[in-house]
């Protein structure tokens, strides 16, 4: 019990460090990435760092998972973005304000669903190797 | 003012983003079609298999009947006695 | 004029959104925190000596294909049945309820089942318990609905809160027993999982407002009398009950291993009923209690901080429906410098309030520590329940105002219909244990 609890400790204060690094990184890469997008991934990283850190499950996996999903968010803003300046090039304005009302729903949608894989690979490594 | 991208960037873009959405939604499109975690989750100390409810006729006479079950176990415990 | 309005609309808003999204994170970390602990007192729930008499209530309306599980599962309870009793209350049904009720009543002295014509029954589910709790002799009064089928020894488990002189009353954890049906009953079963495993978990480790959820609960009869019963004039009766047990200066306790199946809503036409009646009933508590809560002398600050945005949780859909719609005006007309950063908090708001308003990441971290592998694909998709609690809650509340405008009483009972398709997925064990 005691030994489980310090693992856990000791990946949630890794992955705490992890994300802050990269955190940094995304800081940095400001000028790349649109403000709503850098507050998206720091959102992602600061829910995965504490609520998947601490679950059982390899620290390799979990760092692994975090850059993948910070990979995915980076890729899908980018998409996105080039996405409505093409768009709003052809359509203007009317798709300026349907990019505003859809946006909440679709610059999150990757978070979410990134995040119940990862929780599932957790999960399935768990039941591997309880079997 | 920047010129207008090409129709092509445009028809890429689209397929882009909506394979991108279509990807994040793919698992749980495959969980529903072929559900491997459909639940219901077992909770513990529980239960005796029951196939069918019983119909109005059948409720009146209870699944176990404990007193027949004691008249069971009475009989059992009785059979080696009888074979020594 | 009209744009510093709508920023400081904008500004309360997504305050309120952020307190919501701060709370369960909370309530996340601190289940995470628990279930790594030793499990408190789980000796206690085995104390064999307290064994007081408990009356079960279970209020039945047309209720035909499923109160025979019920009153199976009744059977097969390992509590001492000279201890209980069981009370169905036929509550002016149309079918064979009263009947396959009788059926079980025969064999088995613990069962009673009262009878209540279309004159005086059928005003709704609080009206059918005030009349069982009148029949009820024991000192503990359960409750579940009829659609339920509790595990063997959930009387014991919850009972042995009461030795606790503090404790008024306990909760049990409800699991859907029809998951696998289809997209509703499986969306539903992740909400109750965000909602028992992990909400009501955490307030009952942090200390909270934990809530009584309408079944697979339990009373001291003498609070309960003394509180006067259910409150027949709300719609949620077991939200109003859970004020007015902490507003009485008792804890309601939540006891997560003391678990009952049942039967989740199947389509997307009784999930608006249901939900609507939970809605309107809320806010109809969210009126009557917010400023009781603020007020108390029994509660602490955190305990009205908590009850206040319990009580008020339905208004959330309609809130981030608001701040939407703000959030959109503000970009048109003049969007303001902080604008894009708090605008992001909208989509984590549409996919963190979810079911219950468990955020994904409680739902996720619920399935995660019951143990499921693959449930979890389906968490994006409860973005669809949530928006369609936007309409379900904007009604309900339009209708409060409306019938508080006109006087009229329009709390009409729409029952939610069980259709007995869960009584094929109760699991067999190969050993009786």
């Amino acid at each position: 019990m005691l030994k489980e609890k310090m693992v856990r400790i000791r990946h949630s204060i890794l992955g705490f460090s992890a994300g802050v690094i990269v955190a940094y990184i995304i800081i940095l890469c400001f000028y790349l990435v649109n403000s709503e997008a850098a507050f998206m991934l720091m959102v992602f990283d600061f829910l995965f760092v504490s609520l998947v850190f601490p679950l059982d499950g390899s620290f390799v996996k979990k760092i692994a998972l975090l850059l993948i999903g910070n990979v995915i968010g980076l890729l899908w803003n980018s998409v996105f973005s080039s996405f409505s300046y093409v768009a709003a090039c052809y359509f203007g304005e009317f798709l300026n304000v349907l990019y505003i009302i859809l946006n909440p729903l679709l610059n999150f949608v990757w978070v979410v669903s990134f995040w119940s894989i990862s929780l599932s690979v957790l999960a399935s490594s768990k039941t591997v190797k309880v079997n | 003012m920047l010129p207008a991208p090409n129709p092509m960037t445009f028809i890429v873009l689209i397929l882009g983003v909506s394979t991108f959405i279509l990807i994040m939604l793919l698992p749980a499109f495959l969980e529903l079609k072929k559900p491997r975690d459909a639940g219901p989750r077992t909770i513990m100390n529980n239960i005796i298999a029951i196939p069918q409810l019983p119909t109005i006729m059948e409720a009146e006479k209870p699944m176990l009947d404990p007193t027949l079950c004691q008249k069971i176990a009475e009989i059992l415990v009785a059979l080696p006695n009888l074979e020594a | 004029m009209i744009v510093e309005i709508l920023e400081a609309l904008f500004l309360i808003l997504t305050f309120l959104m952020t307190a919501y999204l701060i709370r369960h994170y909370v309530f996340t970390l601190a289940v995470l925190n628990h279930s790594h602990k030793r499990e408190k007192a789980a000796v206690t729930t085995r104390n064999a000596a307290y064994q007081p008499r408990v009356s079960i209530l279970i209020p039945a309306h047309n209720e035909e294909r499923v109160i025979g599980r019920i009153l199976q599962g009744m059977t097969k309870l390992t509590y001492l049945k000279d201890n209980m009793q069981v009370i169905v209350i036929d509550d002016a049904s149309t079918d064979n309820t009263g009947e396959i009720a009788e059926g079980y009543a025969k064999p088995h002295n613990y069962i009673e089942v009262i009878h209540r014509n279309q004159s005086e029954g059928g005003k709704g589910k609080a009206s059918a318990l005030n009349r069982g709790l009148k029949q009820a002799e024991g000192e503990i009064i359960f409750c579940f609905d009829a659609d339920y089928y509790p595990q063997k020894d959930i009387i014991e488990k919850l009972v042995a809160e009461f030795a606790d002189p503090k404790v008024g009353a306990v909760q049990g954890r409800v699991t859907v027993l029809n998951e696998p049906q289809n997209l509703v009953t499986r969306l539903v079963a992740l909400e109750r999982i965000g909602g028992y495993r992990v909400d009501q978990q955490a307030r009952d480790s942090l200390g909270l407002i934990t809530q009584f959820g309408g079944t697979v609960g339990g009373f001291r009869r003498g609070l309960l009398e003394s509180l006067d019963g259910w409150d027949e004039s709300i719609l949620a009766e077991d939200t109003d009950l859970t004020f007015r047990v902490h507003l009485a200066g008792y804890k309601i306790r939540y006891v997560n291993d003391a678990e009952c199946y049942e039967e989740a809503v199947e389509s997307w036409g009784n999930y608006w009923k249901q939900r609507y009646r939970w809605a309107k009933g809320h806010m109809q508590c969210a009126f009557k209690h917010s400023l009781k809560v603020l007020k108390s002398s029994n509660l602490r600050f955190k305990e009205k901080l908590d009850g206040l945005l319990l009580l008020n949780v339905y208004f959330i859909p309609v809130l981030v429906l608001l701040s939407w719609v703000v959030g959109v005006l503000l970009f048109l007309f003049h969007p303001p410098p902080w604008f894009n950063i708090f605008w992001a908090l909208i989509p984590i708001s549409l996919y963190s309030f979810v079911g219950n308003f468990a955020p994904f990441f409680e739902v996720g971290v619920g399935a995660y520590l019951d143990g499921r592998t693959r449930a979890y694909w389906l968490i994006p998709l409860l973005i669809f329940t949530f928006l369609y609690n936007i309409p379900i809650c904007t009604k309900a509340l339009a209708d409060l105002f409306t019938s508080k405008i006109s006087g009229k009483n329009c709390n009409h009972w729409d029952k939610t219909v069980h259709t007995g398709n869960g009584n094929s997925y109760i699991i067999s064990q190969s050993k009786v244990s």
